[in-house]
């Protein structure tokens, strides 16, 4: 198991002192070089649980353990080195930075990022530089294609595209970085149904050439099944069903409650 | 010896709270940080000056011009800049600066006006009353009474009354609040108003024995920020808490140390406070969404 | 013409404060209110080894940096600790306790009497830079050098990372980056040039007090630097100084007092800031909008 989340609780109060319990006693596991889907209803704490995982909320208690390391206590960017990546949901590419600079950002490689190396490393800062481009143009060929309209639009603010091509492009920038683990939170909600595809497509990759684990949060349910391999499904703070995709979503009792069916 | 300090310092307490309040109420309700309260404060203290000494009406006439005349500009710094923007869209950092460039304009104006240097209102020596071994002069009485009743007399408005409730709708989601069919236009002008007037009596009050100058008003207004701070962000009675305990602790470093250094237990305390339990007192946390 | 010459030494200081600025406001979005606080503490600490030792320029403005830089953690610190408006309180209070120490601590700063009789700087240890037009012609060099290296700065990987801070500081930690730590080092260096300011400021008019290093600064600063345009690397920053210092002689011509004139300079800033907000948010150059 690549991610095992143990025993989970987190609540909140409010202004009137009342305890509203979000996450009452979570336990998941994830299963490498598969793809999960963890689904549930709006405010069941999925994105929450989410940013327990991956270090954003630490009012937590409970355990995180990712590839046999307790990183409960761990800060965000120090579990991202550890080779967790993250797709916020609602969050595309910075608008204010070029196409090319966002890709740049998603790289591994820290060369020429503080305020010294521009300055006396320069040829180091030059061949990194240079590398990373290619990184990131070989990337968007890979998932777009070779003649791809955005390799024009490398020095291109990345406000000029769609929404949809930015959580495309901000979710196979992921495949930059040596990550293992990769949380998705709502990756096609809002997203003009003809990129779906895809978003599959760069899913499967990750999982089959790059061997990675992936972690999904979605609504659209008929992406979870052509998609996800296993399922788990969080309501009332705990995960009630996990098991192969199928089983889950035909199960009668979940189809009820979440689906409505 | 020590008591007598403690009266000061809860007077003194009791001007930050006026202060606070109008500062918090502004903050609360919209989330502006009210930079520009300084500038109105001088305006209420030079409004005074003009009406008390340069014309030369009664006292208690003057400081009521002033208040009606302070509540006034409170109301034109939302309806001129503050509303036009939030309609823009814009966020309120921009809000911020947009009120440090009134407060500039607004205190130079006033010092184009009238001067930059110390003017006084009342030089005389006053009249005090001794309670045992404590010594309050005349307008510390007012300062006492008149704050005193009008902190009280507002905390059970804000309570009870239905305008209360609507404060505390408007501070908790102006969304929501419009949606249900509340005024927000309405509900900003009383806040507004209601605003200057607090921070006009806090300026009559205390400029009153101790003069007045055009910029005196960023550092009084930071003594209230860290009062309301103290106390607990996102209510009123806290104010009242923090302003007093601000003004305690302040007349307690002048008993122990000397008054040089009582602006610098504001801010250090200020720093403390921030670091370790910024929703002050008897505040609660927000849940950051 | 020596006038002319004076206004152009106080232009190339406030270039250099207002691209210190831009450092942390434009490119990490981190609303100072202090920044005159470190304009002091670099004219203070530049004062004393000025008057008490006899090292070349560079050495002194190395250490002022340095020192300088080192109080930046304490906001540092804050702005880890303190979100949004708290942060910017943090500020806020930072400036004013260290004008109530440079004020109060007498012993040390000599309070509001203030420091008189600084030398000159001395480059290389020998030559003493004396006289206006060698005042000048050294604060030109040294603003053109410092406009050279946050140009580098802001165009380096690093200056990307702080771009991506300012927009979306989450995602950056998502993307493995240390954003703490990026966020400490602008702090250091946009302090530690606010310092070297100070330093020049002081050698230059060989006297200084508490009253030049207020909060009063701090929002002159500011407001110099949203004229000129947050986010832009280094012309925004410049006209922004320019316009700031070259207006009020402007006014001279006008025939106002000198006490009148100075106010309703500051009205005239205001006024921009207002009206700034209302059209143009990120300033004259700048490519940035405020969070």
């Amino acid at each position: 198991m690549i991610l095992e989340v143990r025993d989970i609780r987190m609540s909140y109060a409010n202004a009137r002192k009342e305890v509203f319990n979000l996450l009452n006693g979570v336990d998941m596991a994830v299963e490498e070089g598969k793809v999960t889907a963890l689904i549930g209803g709006n405010g069941a704490g999925k994105t929450t649980l989410f940013n327990i995982v991956s270090g954003f909320e630490k009012g937590f208690k409970g355990q995180v353990i990712l590839e046999g390391n307790d990183i409960s206590k761990l800060s965000a960017h120090k579990i991202s080195l550890m080779g967790l990546g993250r797709l916020f949901q609602g969050r595309q590419l910075m608008d204010d930075l070029t196409l090319m600079e966002n890709m740049k950002i998603a790289s591994d490689d820290t060369t020429g990022e503080n305020p010294f190396d521009c300055f006396f490393r320069r040829k180091k800062v030059a061949a990194s530089e240079a590398a990373k481009e290619q990184q990131a143009i070989n990337i968007l060929v890979r998932v777009f294609g070779e003649d791809n309209k955005y390799l024009k639009m490398l020095n291109h603010k990345a406000s000029e595209l769609s929404y949809g091509e930015q959580r495309l492009i901000a979710m196979a920038r992921l495949l930059i970085g040596n990550d293992r683990l990769l949380l998705l939170d709502e990756p096609t909600s809002g997203v003009n149904p003809r990129y779906i595809d895809t978003f599959r497509t760069i899913i499967r990759d990750m999982v089959e050439k790059e061997g990675q684990t992936v972690l999904l949060i979605e609504h659209n349910m008929s992406f979870v099944r052509s998609v996800a391999d296993h399922c788990h499904y969080l309501a009332d703070g705990k995960i009630i069903k996990s098991g192969p995709t199928a089983e889950v979503l035909d199960d009668p009792v979940i189809r009820k409650d979440y689906l409505g069916l | 010896m020590l008591t007598q300090f403690l009266i000061n310092g809860i007077i003194t307490g009791i001007l930050y709270s006026l202060l606070a309040i109008g500062f918090a109420l502004v903050y609360n309700t919209t989330k502006l940080f009210h930079i520009v309260a300084a500038a109105i404060y001088v305006f209420a203290a030079y409004m005074f000056y003009l009406f008390a000494v340069t014309f030369g009406m009664p006292v208690l006439v003057a400081a009521i011009v002033a208040v009606v005349l302070t509540m006034g500009l409170s109301l034109l710094t939302d309806v001129s800049v503050y509303r036009p923007l939030k309609n823009r869209k814009a966020s309120n950092n921009v809000a911020m600066i947009a009120s440090i460039g009134m407060m500039t304009v607004i205190v130079n104006l006033i010092a184009m006006c009238f001067g930059n240097e110390t003017k006084v209102i009342d030089n005389t020596i006053h009249r005090s009353f001794t309670l045992g071994s404590v010594i309050i002069t005349s307008p510390q009485m007012w300062q006492l009474v008149a704050g005193g009743l009008v902190i009280a007399a507002f905390l059970v408005f804000i309570g009870m009354s239905s305008w209360g409730i609507r404060f505390r709708a408007l501070s908790a989601d102006s969304v929501l609040f419009e949606t249900l069919g509340y005024n927000t236009a309405n509900t900003r002008t009383f806040v507004f108003l209601m605003s200057g007037a607090f921070i006009a009596l806090a300026s009559c009050l205390t400029v009153y024995d101790i003069g007045l100058d055009p910029n005196m008003g960023m550092n009084v207004l930071i003594n209230a920020m860290v009062a309301m701070i103290i106390g607990g962000v996102g209510r009123f009675g806290t104010c009242v808490l923090g302003g007093v305990t601000l003004g305690v602790l302040q007349a307690l470093t002048v008993f122990q140390f000397s008054s040089n250094w009582q602006n610098a237990v504001t801010f250090v305390l200020l720093l403390i406070l921030l670091f370790i339990r910024p929703q002050g007192i008897a505040g609660y946390k927000q849940r950051t969404v | 013409m020596e006038y002319l010459l004076h206004i152009g030494i106080m232009l190339c200081i406030y270039i250099i404060l207002v691209l210190s600025t831009n450092l942390t406001v434009g490119m990490a979005n981190l609303l100072t209110m202090c920044q005159a606080a470190f304009y002091g503490v670099g004219a203070y600490i530049g004062t004393y080894f000025l008057m008490h030792f006899n090292l070349p320029f560079v050495l002194i403005a190395l250490i002022v940096m340095f020192a300088t830089g080192l109080t930046s953690l304490v906001i540092s610190y804050a702005s880890v600790k303190l979100k949004g408006d708290y942060f910017i309180l943090g500020t806020l209070g930072f400036q004013m306790i260290v004008y109530t120490i440079l004020y109060n601590w007498v012993n040390v700063t000599r309070g509001p009497y203030g420091i008189p009789g600084i030398p000159s700087i001395k480059l290389f240890g020998v030559w003493s830079v004396t006289g206006i037009y060698a005042y000048f012609f050294f604060a030109l060099v040294l603003a053109v050098s410092v406009a050279l290296i946050f140009n580098q700065l802001q165009r380096s990987p690093y200056g990307r990372m702080l771009k991506a801070i300012r927009t979306d500081e989450l995602s950056a930690q998502a993307l493995g980056r240390n954003t703490v730590q990026l966020k400490a080092w602008a702090f250091f260096i946009s302090a530690a040039f606010a310092g070297v300011a100070g330093l020049v400021y002081a050698s230059y008019v060989s006297y200084i007090d508490p009253t030049s290093f207020t909060l009063d600064e701090s929002i002159f600063i500011i407001t110099a630097l949203f004229i000129g345009g947050i986010g832009s690397r280094v012309w925004g920053p410049i006209v922004g100084a320019a316009v700031v210092v070259i207006l009020p002689e402007l006014l001279r011509f006008v025939g106002l007092p000198d006490a009148v004139a100075a106010n309703l300079r500051q009205v005239i800033y205001g006024l921009a800031l207002v009206v700034l907000m209302f059209l143009r948010p990120q300033g004259l150059l700048g490519d940035a909008k405020l969070k």
